[in-house]
């Protein structure tokens, strides 16, 4: 029997290169240093590993700062956020325990912990913290920072975090909103809608629980935005109505007022009802069935970066996690195509066959992609020709490729 | 494409390399060599590989860099290093530098100190360091004791590429020296500087990496043969039969000119691995004072047998043939039996007409896909598994002036065939600049470049064409017999 371990984290540390630069003081490097059950000495070795790494690496002029570590056991992974800040994660990778001949071995297994899923969760540590506490530079006693780190990792540790959940999500979505085009805004409030939905059965999420009854406005949570390189504060204020929600960011520096919430109430509510309806209109025509395509049917992905038009057939519900009618490979495949796609120019189309005889069908013509996987084993590629052929003039209608 | 494939063009029952596809656990390969001298044998018992595992502490913290502060006038030459493609660095567990590929060791053993403290450190943990990734630059450690070797690359090379690459510098390495012989130095001196024994080395291994970069024969694990009608390649086959059938003890004998593969004679159960093939047409490409006389060199093959050497004596056959042989012995002393033998080959070939059958050959270079009827084919790679052979025609535009763009797209489309995590049997790429075909079955693989316009359905008739084409070339085309000698 094989016995697999998940992969672990081993440590995350939060350091400041500049800080404790004499010697027998590298201690004060640290900002934050997780478990604690590693001693001091522990934690001064392993900065100092990751300080050695960083400056190596540099002797190299890298295009970007240094981002990974493999080693056999682990995956390390830096990000510097601000200018000698630098946050980093170890992750202990999974393995499994073969008994072979009564002696057991260790087989770990790399290509299980994907690279750039890890960064992202690096990336998001640090911005759910600024999201909270404002940048590292704008607290400037070191004191106080390692206490709000402490306070707010700790918290990110146990889970406890009172809005943890939806968050996460706020993030997704100013991460969106950066990058900032209506659409793209519009999918993620969606979203956002979905996981607040059920904290509670008060309109105001963040505010005065029962506008009837309360004496105070709550508690509000401050967060701190960011946009062209400024940086504000604001109140935090969601408001629920059915199955939609509406944050609202009131400027950090006004007062808030039981009154500005009935107020607020008193607005918000008859304008949102008819909204909220379109809304799931919209979110039902999103869910296509895909239950009744047989099923080895080809399943497709179109997406058009220009117009942000998409429609897939291996998703069976918009949330676009797991739930897929094709096996993880093929999905996995179309990533691979999808991020070898710039380097064949303004247009291209890849066609592979899979160890089990299974295609997968890439094609990208200037800003439209479509990704096409044929579960069924055909004899040659004219066949796969035919058969995406037919899926797009069932499908895409008018949509041009180039070529076909 | 029909997937049961009959055509497998360069096939044949035996051949004289070996095909594994294991590159580089030297430590479990046989010590071939001692079942040849069974009778003188040396005993090499210590190659236990055990201690040394742990090395002090470094405490110095890695600032030792800021001690180099660069002059200057050492700047722009620094950036420039900086800049560099792809390094390679060999050191010793302790530190020593071995080899750099660019720059100078001296000057850049504070760089040295610090990969090791990085792999000693990590060591330290009962773990071991693998890669790291910068933006656009890679760095692939790989700690073969008791060397270890580092790259830094700024290619779009994958990192399995880059692990051959290294492998085969330390093959470089382990060839001139015995990997016998390469840890007893560092069980007895962890600090020796093995600079002193691999003078002259440094050259191989630059070469090695030039050659490795632009050679499809690498990540390929194959060779090229030169184009002969079967007959000559027979009749140059057993003239060195016939030459060497009264010397004892000579393991192989190969046959090359222009970086190709004329014959391959063996001593029965004995076989060649194309890596070390590839260490032999090293030596020979990047030695030109070769030309000039017979030499004769010691020369361990360490897919063969890491332990020990093998004598070679190395010659071209004769001013108006430019084409090497290498008689290839366990006895350190039959230097002049293997010079005879040699002579009455080369007379023989000539009366044969098999001197100028190799000229023509060489004078005549391949076709390129225009002359052998395919216009819209523009490059192509076959390669014959069980043979470990490949053929590839003559360079033609656009790629005569970039072939480096050729090997890339070459070594791009071999990974993602072979990738561990996603391999794929068949990959059809279209872009804006050509279409390539890369498609592994059972007997071969193949390598096709296309014109960039081509559909589907004719890239397949062509590939079907081209296969045919190959297979009535194949007896020109690769090495089908493999002869060995008589005893």
């Amino acid at each position: 029997m094989n016995n697999k371990i998940e992969a672990t984290l081993k440590n995350f540390f939060i350091f400041n290169s500049l800080l404790g630069r004499k010697e027998g003081e590298e201690f004060q490097k640290i900002l934050y240093y997780h478990p604690i059950s590693d001693v001091t000495d522990v934690q001064i070795k392993n900065v100092g590993l990751v300080e050695g790494i960083i400056q190596f690496t540099e002797h190299f002029k890298p295009s970007r700062d240094v981002s990974l570590m493999h080693t056999k056991k682990t995956r390390q992974l830096y990000f510097q956020p601000e200018k000698n800040y630098w946050v980093v994660m170890t992750i202990y990778l999974p393995y499994i325990i073969k008994t072979k001949e009564g002696t057991q071995t260790e087989e770990y297994l790399e290509d299980d912990v994907q690279d750039n899923v890890y960064e992202t969760v690096l990336k998001q540590a640090y911005y759910m913290y600024r999201l909270f506490w404002g940048t590292f530079e704008n607290i400037k006693d070191i004191g106080t920072l390692k206490m709000t780190l402490e306070i707010f990792y700790k918290a990110e540790q146990r889970g406890t975090q009172r809005y943890a959940d939806h968050l996460s999500v706020l993030n997704q979505y100013f991460v969106a909103c950066k990058h900032g085009n209506g659409a793209a805004r519009r999918l993620n409030a969606q979203k956002l809608s979905f996981s607040i939905y059920r904290l509670t059965s008060w309109p105001f999420i963040t505010g005065p629980s029962n506008l009837k009854l309360a004496k105070t406005i709550g508690n509000i949570p401050k967060v701190h935005l960011f946009s062209g390189g400024k940086h504000e504060e604001y109140h935090f204020v969601v408001y629920r109505a059915l199955s939609c929600s509406v944050c609202l960011f009131i400027d950090g520096k006004s007062e808030l007022t039981l009154d500005l919430f009935k107020e607020l109430d008193d607005f918000i509510s008859p304008k949102l009802v008819p909204i909220v309806s379109d809304v799931a209109e919209f979110c039902s025509k999103q869910v296509i069935t895909p239950s009744n395509l047989p099923e080895n049917a080809p399943r497709f992905i179109y997406f058009n970066k220009l117009n942000l038009a998409y429609k897939s057939t291996v998703h069976l519900d918009n949330k676009q996690t797991g739930n897929i009618a094709c096996s993880k490979e093929s999905l996995m495949l179309m990533a691979d195509m999808n991020s070898k796609f710039p380097s064949l120019g303004d247009y291209g189309e890849t066609i592979v066959k899979t160890m089990n005889d299974y295609w997968i069908v890439g094609k990208k013509s200037n800003s439209r992609e479509f990704y096409v996987a044929l579960q069924q084993k055909y004899s040659s590629i004219n066949d796969i020709s035919d058969e995406v052929k037919k899926v797009c003039d069932t499908e895409l209608k008018g949509i041009f490729f180039h070529p076909m | 494409m029909s997937s049961n494939v009959e055509l497998e063009p360069g096939v044949t029952p035996e051949s004289g390399l070996v095909t594994t596809d294991s590159f580089d656990n030297l430590g479990q390969m046989g010590s071939s060599l001692e079942e040849i001298k069974s009778a003188s044998a040396v005993s090499q018992s210590q190659e236990s590989n055990e201690s040394n595992s742990h090395y002090d502490e470094f405490d110095e913290s890695p600032n030792c860099m800021e001690t180099t502060a660069k002059e200057d006038a050492d700047l722009e030459e620094y950036k420039e290093w900086a800049n560099k493609k792809n390094h390679v660095f060999v050191l010793s567990l302790a530190g020593k530098p071995i080899y750099s590929r660019h720059g100078n060791e001296d000057k850049l053993a504070w760089l040295f100190g610090v990969m090791q403290t990085l792999v000693s450190f990590v060591q330290s943990n009962d773990d071991c360091i693998t890669s790291i990734q910068a933006g656009d630059t890679v760095f692939i450690f790989l700690v073969k004791r008791p060397l270890i070797m580092v790259a830094v690359s700024k290619t779009q090379d994958c990192i399995y590429q880059l692990i051959s690459q290294l492998n085969y510098v330390f093959n470089q390495i382990t060839s001139m020296l015995t990997l016998t012989r390469l840890n007893r130095i560092y069980e007895q001196r962890q600090n020796y500087d093995l600079r002193r024994l691999l003078s002259g080395v440094e050259r191989l291994i630059d070469h090695l990496l030039d050659f490795s970069e632009m050679e499809p024969s690498f990540f390929l694990g194959a060779v090229q043969c030169l184009s002969l009608a079967t007959s000559i390649r027979d009749s140059i086959s057993s003239t060195i039969v016939s030459a060497c059938s009264k010397i004892k003890n000579l393991v192989f004998a190969i046959l090359l000119a222009d970086n190709k593969l004329i014959t391959l004679v063996r001593m029965k159960k004995y076989y060649l691995h194309p890596a070390d093939l590839h260490l032999i047409f090293n030596l020979v490409q990047a030695s030109e004072s070769l030309k000039n006389s017979e030499s004769w060199t010691p020369l361990c093959l360490p897919h063969f047998d890491p332990s020990g050497f093998l004598y070679g004596h190395v010659s071209y056959l004769s001013e108006d043939c430019q084409a090497c042989l290498l008689l290839l012995t366990v006895e350190r002393d039959i230097f002049f039996t293997l010079s005879e033998a040699k002579q009455r080959i080369v007379e023989k070939l000539r009366r044969g007409n098999c001197l100028q059958a190799i000229n023509e050959s060489l004078n005549a270079k391949e076709d390129t896909c225009a002359n052998a009827g395919f216009t819209e084919l523009r490059h192509y790679l076959y390669k014959c598994k069980s043979t470990a052979q490949f053929y590839q025609p003559s360079l033609s535009p656009p790629y005569v002036l970039s072939k480096q763009r050729l090997i890339d797209l070459y070594k791009r489309a071999y990974q993602r065939l072979h990738c561990t995590t996603r391999p794929l049997k068949l990959l059809f790429e279209r872009s804006s600049d050509e279409v390539i075909l890369a498609w592994d079955t059972k007997g071969f693989e193949l390598y096709i470049i296309f014109e960039p316009l081509i559909d589907t359905t004719s890239a397949i008739s062509l590939v079907t064409k081209l296969l045919n084409w190959i297979k009535k070339k194949e007896e020109r085309l690769f090495h089908l017999t493999s002869p060995t000698f008589l005893k």
